[in-house]
């Protein structure tokens, strides 16, 4: 297994083939003490191998053995997924749920499935298998007296107090501490869009580099290339090396496959970063990625509308559901996620009066459980990768800010003004998409239709479609696809029926079935 | 005379409002082999505004120029390029011409399908995304 991934037991069973403190070189943990080893998908800068406290906040895991009691210790932006399969007095642990999965019967939570397809990825630490759960941000395992527990502390950042001093300028110097750290043991791969974020870390990126950064950037599959042009403007200012991969039809079969594979069959957002991650295979450096960068800086969802419609928007791609899936299945699948929030509100009784609440809402419930696969489950299979917004003391220097400040994305242009006001005035793809888009995506090109209508209606989730939908045209299938709602029904059936295959017959208990009301 | 209103878009500085298309020569047809700023700019234009853009290559090296590979439609003269084209960009995209020179585009532009960015409904459209509430809606469609 490379260094971007770590398996391990906890409990009896850690004799054998168990992640070990300051163990042989190559299985990615570093030693904190003799008795404490950390874990991150890149090199963990010496300054945060101080102690465990330390290493958590880099967001490293934290693996400590004593005696009689072995304890996992989760990292605190919880972006980095870690999952556990309890079993008796041991556990096992592993950055792949496929590790955790590779051999014996398993069994669907088809509750995580429900949330796949209401949400995006399975919610509150469920995963799609039952018996292995993600652990959530500063969540801890620990196995003691022959047996597992899960314990969840209060996690910090909920307690960063807004302060109307707190300033820009203190998240510009968190961040350039953070990459300038990076620096030291990684050359820097961007994976540049026509965003904000990726803007801003190859800004500061590149006065941390110690060699020049290279960027690349690829197609989201929006019909239209501004992502693509807007990126090479921004290239262009920062005077950087860049390169735009262009996806290929003829392999978007692959690219589904490759992506559901790599994301452990956990969401299927972003099967359109596939073809970068093929381009820069076997391309040293570490990929920095813009994960919460619209949550922490973009001020995603920190006004607006109250807190139950803000609910039903992370529920979105249910709108016009019953063109896709059987009204029984549809009344299933939203009452299962609708039960997933209100056993969120119970786990996180703390947000719901924060003054981010929106924020650390949509963050547990879409960035950490589906939208990390992107950087932690694809791009780390074979690349170092670091997620700058999630660090620790730029988080909190920007939780410091008070919400308001961050209304509309005000704090964007601020924090890339500090450096460079030209780059900060530039607009990006997303302000300039006309409306409606003009042009068809990629997969609503009539191979791509006939690969994913393939892979939906071969396979037990058929019968989740509604009556007749196997049987339309391409027309038909093109419009569902050409809808974000209905193409994200369409691709997680797909990755539905990707899961029954590679899992065959080892497949126990209820089948799709449970998914109907 | 054809209903389509093209230029090239490595032979001007801006695209007047009349324009429905906008022409990339691929390397082996006398374009560029790379974004400039200046063409950037110009394919920037036509996305914004919905226009066609249809790259000329007469040979397999054209699909590897980035400005062919990013336009919407690849007209060529050539079989195995039709081949290779059709293979990354989808049949639909492709046009088999009898001359992929920038000379002969008016011989078959008109096969190029209109976008809907020239419509009444498109326009109104365009207006209503005007007002804030509507433009916030949609510019948070699609974030991560």
């Amino acid at each position: 297994m490379s260094p971007q991934h770590i398996t391990g037991t906890l409990g009896p069973g850690a004799a054998a083939g168990a992640a070990v403190p300051g163990a042989a070189a190559g299985d990615g943990t570093a030693r904190i003490d003799a008795d404490t080893a950390a874990w991150a998908p890149r090199t963990l800068h010496a300054a945060h191998l101080q102690d465990a406290e330390t290493a958590r906040r880099a967001d490293a895991l934290v693996i400590r053995r004593g005696a009689e009691r072995d304890e996992l210790l989760g990292g605190i932006s919880g972006a980095v997924p870690v999952y556990v399969a309890a079993d008796g007095g041991s556990a096992r642990f592993a950055s792949r749920l496929s590790a955790l999965t590779a051999s014996g019967p398993v069994r669907a939570d088809w509750n995580a499935w429900a949330d796949v397809l209401a949400v995006g990825a399975p919610l509150g630490g469920k995963t799609t298998f039952q018996g292995v759960r993600r652990l959530q941000p500063w969540e801890s395992v620990i196995a003691e007296a022959g047996s597992v527990r899960f314990e969840r502390a209060h996690w910090p950042w909920l307690d960063v107090a807004p302060d109307a001093s707190a300033r820009i300028e203190d998240v510009a110097d968190a961040l350039t501490t953070v990459l300038d750290q990076l620096a030291d043991d990684h050359s820097f791969l961007s994976l540049l869009s026509g965003g904000w974020d990726s803007r801003i870390l190859a800004l500061y990126a590149g006065r941390a580099a110690k060699t020049p950064l290279r960027a690349y950037t690829t197609s989201s599959d929006t019909g239209i290339v501004l992502e693509e042009l807007i990126a090479a403007q921004v290239a262009h200012r920062l005077g950087i090396d860049h390169e735009i991969v262009v996806p290929r039809v003829d392999r978007f079969c692959s690219d589904v496959r490759a992506f559901v594979d790599a994301v452990d069959h956990q969401t299927s957002y972003h099967v359109w970063l596939v073809p970068l991650l093929e381009r820069i295979a076997g391309t040293d450096g570490l990929v920095l990625d813009g994960l919460g960068g619209g949550l922490m800086l973009g001020g995603d969802f920190t006004a607006g509308d109250d807190r139950a419609s803000r609910v039903a928007g992370l529920m979105k791609y249910l709108n016009g559901a019953d063109h896709v899936l059987r009204p029984d299945v549809v009344r299933g699948i939203e009452e299962r996620t609708r039960a997933a929030f209100d056993a969120f509100d119970v786990a996180w009784p703390e947000i719901a009066d924060h003054p981010f609440e929106a924020t650390f809402t949509a963050y547990l419930n879409r960035t950490l459980p589906g939208i990390s696969q992107s950087p932690y489950g694809l791009v780390a299979q074979d690349h170092p990768v670091a997620t700058p917004f999630l660090a620790d003391e730029v988080a909190r220097a920007a939780l410091r800010i008070p919400a308001a400040a961050h209304a509309g994305g005000a704090l964007y242009p601020q924090l890339t003004a500090l450096l460079d006001p030209q780059l900060a005035a530039m607009p990006t793809a997303q302000s300039m998409v006309p409306w409606p888009r003009p042009h068809p995506r990629r997969i609503t090109a009539d191979e791509s239709v006939d690969v994913l209508r393939r892979l939906v209606t071969e396979g037990p989730a058929a019968a989740l479609l509604a009556n007749g939908l196997a049987e339309e045209g391409t027309a038909h299938w093109r419009r569902l696809l050409s809808r974000t709602g209905t193409q994200h029904l369409l691709r997680s059936l797909a990755m539905l029926n990707l899961w029954f295959d590679a899992y065959g017959d080892r497949i126990t208990g209820p089948g799709v079935e449970e998914l109907m009301s | 005379m054809s209903t389509h209103a093209h230029v090239r878009a490595d032979a001007v500085r801006t695209v007047g409002p009349a324009v429905t298309a906008v022409i990339v020569p691929g390397p082996s047809c006398g374009g560029p082999g790379d974004l400039g700023p200046g063409l950037v700019r110009i394919l920037i234009d036509a996305d914004v505004r919905g226009l066609q853009t249809v790259a000329l290559a007469s040979a397999l090296t054209d699909l590897d120029a980035t400005p062919v590979a990013l336009a919407r439609f690849i007209a060529t003269d050539d079989d195995a390029t039709a081949a290779e084209a059709a293979a990354r960009a989808g049949a639909a995209r492709v046009l088999r011409v009898p001359d992929a020179s920038p000379d002969a585009v008016d011989d078959w532009i008109d096969r190029v399908p209109r976008v809907e960015s020239r419509t009444l409904r498109r326009r109104v459209r365009n207006v209503l995304r005007g007002f804030a509430p509507v433009r916030w809606a949609y510019e948070r469609m699609g974030t991560r």
